[in-house]
């Protein structure tokens, strides 16, 4: 019936069915979901070393009156909704690390020496002599709760670098910059736009004198992680379209037929909007290249295998994009075998003339340009650094929080003491491996129960009482008064342990239970690590964090490109082996494809100075298109290698995806050249040519 | 060699480049000089003076705390140039304040003694470094007023207060740093630096001698 009614109709509207079905499917596919198409490289990172949802709010103060400034800096976090405090109220923090002062010293012999009466002695009368100078308790020193500077035994407890307000967020060395951190999933438009109007209607409805609320810059960032998507491959794909068009139109010199190749790929973007979008671009490049004329189905099945490798790597996008990359070719092949040839059918379009015949070059000349392309890769590539799958910290929060080296510990316990125990055993391990880090968090108040009982131990053995006595006439005897050395004396009680327990019931306890989650397992605390500048090859286990993913990509990629390239080579050998049961096409389309894969690899080595798991799949579509292109059948066009690179040359334009485009633009031409002028010598020299 | 002609080269230019971003400079905000009541410029004018860019004086160091039954009272030597400044004191129970860019020192006369922890560059001792650099070498008003707040305080003399913003974070360690100025000259005759701790330390300068050239 279906059959009879097709022939009912005239032949042109027959010809035009396929590319009408083909135009409603991407309306369809338009209309189901916007063609907003995923970028960024936030997607590398496993979902265990992601961040936790959350944002920094960033507000800076260009002309507001001081007044209102520190009001806002400290009472704004508290009204805005998933606030977390960065830090406990510092009048808190304060009390309770002085009141145990003994306890957070790890050296204790060196604890007991400072005990000695002369040097008790000497440290009195140094106080005396220092506190003639105009600096003294001005930079940091405060005499009243440690004469004996125990604070600075203890490595751990190093002086925070920005000022804490009340409400425990964090202002800048200059008063003019507040950070305050929340938990929510708020893009960070909303949020801006959220805490800006927080911003009017609480302070101007407080104070209608106020009226430079205005003048406070308020500004919101991912917490480690960059925007996920943008709409920035619409109009790379915009681009694109207009460069193939162009150069289909200069190169084959039919307008017609070069309309019908690009209104199939406009209208299969949208069908393949599920693939990333630099993807996208390469993909319309290919079908461009490959829609020039007819295409063996092995030459389809090939690139639709090309991401195979991404499966085995520890890249959760590219693993997606591995899977669903057949399907996105699958498609395009539909468009270009099925809905081209109708439409060029239906435009009355010319067959573009067969390429021109390359000469291949000598025997010596391809092994020598081979050896060098293979040699000069491998050796140049090891010269370079990887890029780090983080992006860089945001201008704004520079000085704030350096969020490419922030990382996370999440210590568990059954009950929350239990887990602020794991995390205070945490931090220490953490501290002593790493040492510069800075650790942030509840880990920092508290001690598990081995360490105090260790340094209760060790504190009973010493004097104390009779020592104080003598601290207290060594004071009276430099004209100091005893008395307003009050709260230390407390301190030197070692009955007062700072158990997660005692830290809980104390005023530091709502500020804890904010850093404590609850989960289906049990409690866990956050500890928030800022890695130092210099690491050790191997971090710890306990840390989490984009940017120990990143450091582990960085000493593990060149495992990770190589057996990209080799499992790339076996799967273009394979390939070309089953569609011509022969080894020597199979080994030239290998060894052709991995040198242009290296070269490649090289110049964008040479030309951006590094190098980074970015540019894994242009990478591996290079060798794949270079593979196809080695087929005597079919051999590629100068046309269709520019049809490759046009999308590299579109990714120029962004910076995250320049040495992608590099290795798509650079590659395609080098991966064409070779397929034309090596590969008949290669295939020549592996094994005699069999004449059908 | 492929010719292409005007209208193709343009048509590929517009083709190429539309679909991108160009992105537009933002403006720079406009610096704005800090407003002073009138009675505080007239102080800043009798202030600021060509004063020799490097000198000696005499000095009298006075604390007041609550750590101490009497006021602590020491006599020194205090040497300035642009970019250092010394306070040594005449006593070996004394100490010795150097300050000279980010470094800061305090060390006791006596070197049997400890040298106590090191000061450490917090917002309130920057601060009061630039104020006392500023205010010592009498030039530059605006340095002098960058995150300050200025007032006159009520009594006799010629005198001005410097206080840190509220919202900087030296507003948590210094309440104020009170000048007194020659009513003839505008030179400083003292400084009283008021801590929040209620420490309260007047320097007194005396015998203001140009620096001997070096």
């Amino acid at each position: 019936m279906a059959t009879h009614l097709l022939r009912s109709l005239a032949p042109p509207l027959r010809r035009s069915l396929p590319f009408a079905a083909w135009c409603v499917a991407a309306a369809l596919a338009l209309s189901y979901g916007p063609a907003v198409f995923s970028a960024g490289t936030h997607g590398l990172v496993p979902a265990e070393h992601r961040a936790s949802p959350g944002l920094f709010v960033v507000l800076h103060r260009r002309s507001a009156a001081d007044e209102s400034w520190a009001r806002i800096a400290d009472t704004l976090g508290p009204r805005l909704s998933g606030h977390l405090p960065s830090a406990p109220p510092p009048g808190e923090a304060r009390v309770w690390l002085d009141a145990h002062l003994l306890y957070w010293v790890e050296d204790q012999p060196a604890l007991a020496r400072r005990f000695e009466p002369p040097a008790l002695r000497a440290a009195i009368a140094s106080i005396h002599a220092r506190m003639a100078s105009p600096l003294f308790s001005v930079g940091g020193e405060d005499i009243r709760r440690d004469p004996l500077g125990l604070a600075d035994l203890s490595g751990m407890h190093a002086p925070p670098q920005l000022t804490v307000t009340s409400s425990g967020d964090l202002m800048s060395a200059d008063g003019n910059t507040l950070l305050i951190q929340l938990q929510t999933t708020m893009t960070p438009e909303t949020a801006a736009a959220s805490v800006s109007a927080q911003l009017n209607s609480q302070f101007t409805s407080d104070s209608p004198g106020v009226a430079d609320i205005a003048d406070i810059e308020v500004r919101a960032f991912v917490l480690g992680e960059e925007s996920s998507h943008s709409p920035q491959p619409v109009r790379w794909i915009i681009a694109n379209l207009a460069l193939l068009a162009f150069v289909l139109a200069l190169g084959l010199r039919r307008l017609r037929a070069s309309a019908a190749v690009i209104a199939v790929l406009a209208a299969g973007a949208p069908l393949v909007q599920f693939i990333a979008g630099p993807l996208v671009l390469a993909l319309l490049g290919v079908a461009a290249a490959l829609g020039l004329r007819p295409s063996t189905r092995t030459a389809w099945l090939q690139l639709s295998v090309a991401l195979a490798p991404l499966l085995l790597l520890p890249y959760p996008a590219w693993q997606r994009e591995a899977l669903v990359w057949p399907l996105a070719t699958l498609v395009l092949a539909l468009g270009v075998g099925v809905v081209l040839p109708g439409l060029q059918r239906l435009l009355r379009a010319r067959p573009p003339e067969p390429p021109a015949t390359a000469t291949p070059l000598p025997r010596t000349a391809a092994l020598v340009a081979c050896t060098a392309a293979l040699v000069g890769g491998v050796w140049s590539i090891g010269q370079v650094p990887t890029t780090s799958v983080v992006a860089d910290t945001p201008p704004a929060l520079v000085g704030l929080r350096d969020t490419a080296r922030l990382a996370w510990m999440y210590s568990r316990g059954d009950t929350p003491p239990d887990a602020l125990a794991a995390a205070a055993r945490d931090a220490r391990d953490v501290a002593a491996v790493l040492p510069g880090a800075r650790l942030d968090g509840p880990a920092m108040f508290v001690l598990d129960d081995d360490i105090l009982a260790a340094r209760g131990a060790s504190l009973a053995t010493l004097d104390l009482p009779g020592r104080l006595d003598f601290l207290r006439a060594a004071l009276a005897e430099q004209g100091l008064r005893p008395d307003a050395f009050g709260e230390f004396f407390r301190a030197l009680d070692p009955s007062h342990q700072p158990s997660p327990a005692a830290a809980l019931a104390s005023p530091l306890g709502p500020w804890l239970q904010t850093q404590l989650r609850q989960d289906d397992v049990g409690s866990f605390a956050v500890t928030t690590v800022h890695l130092p500048d210099t690491l050790p090859d191997t971090l710890p286990a306990q840390l989490r964090g984009p940017a120990v993913f990143a450091h582990r990509v960085q000493r593990d990629f060149t495992g990770h490109l190589v057996l990209a390239l080799v499992v790339s080579a076996w799967l273009s050998a394979f390939l070309t082996w089953l569609s011509t049961r022969r080894l020597a096409p199979a080994l030239t389309a290998a060894l052709v494809g991995a040198a242009a894969q290296i070269s490649a690899l090289a110049a964008v080595a040479a030309i951006h100075g590094e190098i980074s798991p970015t540019l894994l799949p242009a990478l591996l579509i290079v060798g794949a298109t270079t593979a196809v292109a080695c087929d005597p059948a079919h051999p590629r066009s100068a046309l269709a290698s520019a049809c490759l690179a046009i999308p590299g040359l579109v990714l120029l334009t962004d910076p995250t995806w320049q040495s992608t485009g590099l290795v798509l633009a650079l590659g395609s031409a080098i991966g064409g050249l070779l397929a034309t002028h090596v590969a008949p010598t290669l295939r020549a020299l592996v094994g005699p040519e069999v004449r059908p | 060699m492929i010719n292409l002609s005007r209208k193709t080269a343009l048509l590929c230019l517009a083709l190429g480049t539309c679909p991108f971003d160009h992105a537009s400079a933002a403006p720079a905000a406009p610096a704005e000089a800090p407003v002073v009541p009138r009675a505080v410029a007239r102080r800043l004018t009798l202030w600021q003076r060509p004063a020799p860019a490097a000198f000696t004086a005499r000095y009298t160091l006075t604390r007041r705390s609550s750590l101490l039954w009497d006021p602590l009272v020491v006599h020194g030597a205090l040497g300035f140039t642009a970019s250092s400044l010394e306070l040594r004191d005449d006593e070996p129970t004394g100490a010795t304040t150097r300050m000279h860019g980010d470094t800061f020192e305090i060390s006791p006369n006596d070197k049997a003694l400890p040298p106590g922890p090191a000061v450490q560059v917090t917002p309130a001792v920057t601060w009061l470094r630039d104020r006392l650099f500023a205010l010592l070498a009498a030039r530059d008003r605006d340095q002098l007023l960058k995150d300050a707040r200025a007032s006159i305080p009520r009594g006799p003399g010629q005198q001005l207060d410097l206080s840190p913003q509220r919202s900087h974070p030296a507003h948590q360690v210094i309440d104020h740093l009170r000048v007194r100025l020659d009513p003839d000259t505008g030179a400083v005759l003292e400084l009283e630096l008021l801590l929040v701790d209620g420490d309260r330390v007047t320097l007194t300068l005396e015998n203001i001698q140009p620096a001997p050239p070096v």
